[in-house]
């Protein structure tokens, strides 16, 4: 969730960046462009102006040039700077202060008598005596924009940044919005409300198009899973009935069998056959009641420490009867919300995995710790331990790493514990315990509610 | 004791009825819930048992309605394989145990005595034999000698001597003593019952419990 909406954040901000980017781009680049205009203009100024000097050079002579510069920069109409050097560059007349210049216009730095310096555009002309006339106009300012330009531009950029993360803003929490209406309908299927569709707006945008093929794949699911449950109650339903009156006529059997010898025995272990065909039916059924989420509306606060250490001090002596050693470790009054018998029956089922297959190897450690919003259920061994490739497979259904089949269990415990701890809100890991099987149930205090 | 059974599978019925008739309790049968409930209502019960899965009105409902009619006699609610909201749905509607199908008659008939004895043990101290338990302080004594037990032995042993010298089963006691409803497939039970019976048995010529293969645990009224 806090995913999707951080896309429409960054989203927005990259564009408010590109945008000021071309703002600031736009911004230079008419600077430049105005200012070259003005240059321009300068430069014609100039031209005339030095037109004028050459005219008079040429028709009268160096001595009336000087004293006409003398006069113009008396008179100081138009601003112009002049500097009229011999053909040895020594400057003759002119308060122009620049280096000398080759022939031709550009723009100088003038450093006036005060200190401060500021650009000029400059014509230099040889003329008839090799003297060396340069004539200058103060340039348009290049080191800072325009005053009114400034404020255009920074007014444009400040807009843009308010008026592009005010936008942002919007967008992204127009699409969070949108977004957590589908996450939260996702989650109450994922909760087993598989009635659950997602609402479509009257806008019929992407967003509408996106809710109504959920809402047509939603439809296909709940149809198949309300199919496969029927199927498989059915099945459960009419291979139960029928399981049950063979077991209840082999009991009749077994009471008129009385005591011979022979014929009771077999009635026995024909019973206990069926009782291993109904334990399978069993825990195939109690997967499925945990899976569908159904069972989360029993949900209650529960005593974790109490029933843990129930747990450990039975087992430890039953770990004693087996010639293992069983090692428990519970913090007092760890409380969380879900079913009592559903936790107990995945920590038993730990238990009895790691003791059957490794509890020769080594002591067997449960242990419970607080972590984070969530608890912590630790079953480890020191046994040979599943290796990594294995540990996925090993949680599927009827999954046993023993390929003969000859040790006991149908292949549903570790199943059923995934199940129920992914009913609250949880999830089971099998880990290296370097030797042995770190079995990690983390369950959530609230028992996985979502709101 | 008047046993009303409620159970539309003819098979079923006729076994349950067989092996609590020779027990020496008279049965009735009825396969429809609605039938069953107008029976309850105006007939005295002793115990319902009653099929979670009837055609027309559910085991649940029968429960219910009796309940709301204000009927009180024990019920014992008899759920599909495996299924937690069968069990918990109706020990809410007013059932006072749940069986889970299939079962064998010998838990049924323990479950049955269990409920006719309900009631029937006073609070703090209670004995069979030569056996006394004090529930207040968790005290055993055997011919009044003190035995000392550990809390899960001294459950265990309750569970025996509450219900006289009748077959407590294995279920039963991990239900009681555990609170689990599920059966490990190790034996949790065995492992705590044979630590109890050493301890109870010390110094004593007779074994004070007696096990039924298969089934369960009872005390022995001779030891």
């Amino acid at each position: 969730m806090r995913n999707e909406s951080g896309t429409a954040r960054r989203a927005a901000l990259f564009f408010i960046g590109c945008f000021a980017l071309i703002t600031i781009i736009l911004g230079f680049g008419v600077h430049f462009v105005s200012s070259q205009a003005v240059d321009r203009q300068i430069d014609a100024q100039i031209a005339r102006e030095m037109q004028e000097l050459v005219t008079i050079d040429r028709k009268e002579g160096l001595g009336v040039l000087e004293n006409e510069i003398r006069r113009r920069e008396e008179r100081s109409v138009n601003g112009f700077g002049y500097l009229l050097r011999d053909a040895d560059r020594r400057p003759i007349i002119g308060s122009l202060r620049v280096p000398p210049l080759s022939e031709g216009v550009g723009t100088s730095w003038v450093i006036e008598s005060d200190g401060t310096d500021h650009g000029v555009r400059t014509a230099t002309t040889k003329l008839r005596s090799s003297a060396w006339l340069t004539v200058a106009l103060a340039a348009a300012p290049t080191n800072a924009l325009h005053p009114p330009l400034l404020i255009l531009f920074g007014t444009s950029l400040v807009l843009m940044f308010g008026l592009g993360i005010l936008g942002g803003a919007l967008f992204s929490r127009g699409i969070r919005r949108r977004l957590e209406t589908m996450n939260s309908s996702a989650r109450a299927i994922i909760d087993g409300k598989l009635d659950t569709r997602i609402t479509v707006t009257e806008r019929g945008d992407e967003f509408d198009h996106l809710a109504v093929t959920l809402n047509l794949m939603l439809d296909r699911i709940d149809a198949l899973v309300g199919n496969l449950r029927r199927v498989s109650s059915d099945i459960g339903h009419d291979l139960r009935t029928p399981i049950n009156r063979l077991r209840q006529r082999i009991e009749r059997l077994r009471t008129l069998a009385g005591k011979e010898p022979g014929l009771a025995d077999e009635l026995d272990a024909a019973i206990a056959d069926i009782d291993g065909i109904l334990a399978i039916f069993a825990a195939l059924m109690r997967i499925s009641e945990v899976e569908s989420g159904a069972l989360r509306r029993y949900f209650a606060p529960l005593d974790l420490s109490a029933g843990l250490t129930l747990l450990g001090e039975s087992y430890a002596l039953v770990a004693e009867d087996a010639g293992a050693e069983l090692r428990y470790e519970i913090p007092l009054r760890v409380e969380i919300v879900g079913d009592q018998e559903l936790i107990l029956q995945a920590v038993v089922n730990l238990l009895e995995n790691a003791l059957r297959h490794a509890g020769g190897a080594g002591p067997v450690t449960l242990s419970l710790s607080r972590v984070g919003e969530g608890v912590e259920i630790v079953v480890a061994d020191c046994g040979p331990g599943i290796p990594p490739e294995e540990r996925a497979r090993v949680v599927e259904r009827f999954t046993r790493l023993d390929p003969a089949r000859t040790s006991p269990g149908q292949g549903l415990g570790l199943n059923l514990v995934r199940a129920i701890a992914e009913a609250h809100g949880g999830s089971l890991t099998l880990e290296d315990a370097n030797p042995g099987l770190r079995a990690v149930l983390t369950l959530p205090r609230d028992g996985g509610k979502q709101d | 004791m008047r046993l009303l059974l409620i159970e539309d599978d003819p098979d079923t019925a006729e076994s349950i009825r067989d092996a609590l008739r020779g027990e020496g309790h008279e049965v009735h049968v009825e396969e429809r819930g609605d039938r069953a409930l107008s029976r309850i209502r105006t007939e005295p019960f002793d115990i319902l048992i009653v099929d979670r899965m009837l055609p027309d009105l559910d085991g649940i409902a029968v429960v219910e309605r009796a309940r709301l009619a204000g009927n009180t006699s024990p019920a014992l609610m008899l759920t599909a394989l495996a299924s937690i909201s069968d069990r918990v749905e109706g020990l809410r509607a007013g059932a006072d145990d749940y069986l889970v199908k299939p079962f064998a008659m010998a838990e049924l008939v323990a479950r049955v005595d269990a409920l006719v004895r309900r009631g029937n043990a006073s609070p703090e101290t209670c004995s069979f034999g030569t056996i006394h338990i004090d529930r207040l302080r968790r005290e055993a004594f055997r011919e009044g000698r003190r035995i000392i037990l550990q809390p899960r032995e001294f459950e265990l042993l309750e569970q025996l001597v509450s219900h006289g010298g009748r077959i407590v089963s294995r279920l039963m006691l991990i239900e009681r003593v555990w609170h689990i409803s599920f059966d490990p497939q190790t034996n949790l039970v065995d492992t705590h019952m044979s630590r109890l019976r050493q301890k109870l048995n010390a110094g004593f010529a007779k074994d004070a419990i007696q096990t039924i293969r298969g089934v369960g645990y009872q005390l022995r009224e001779d030891a």
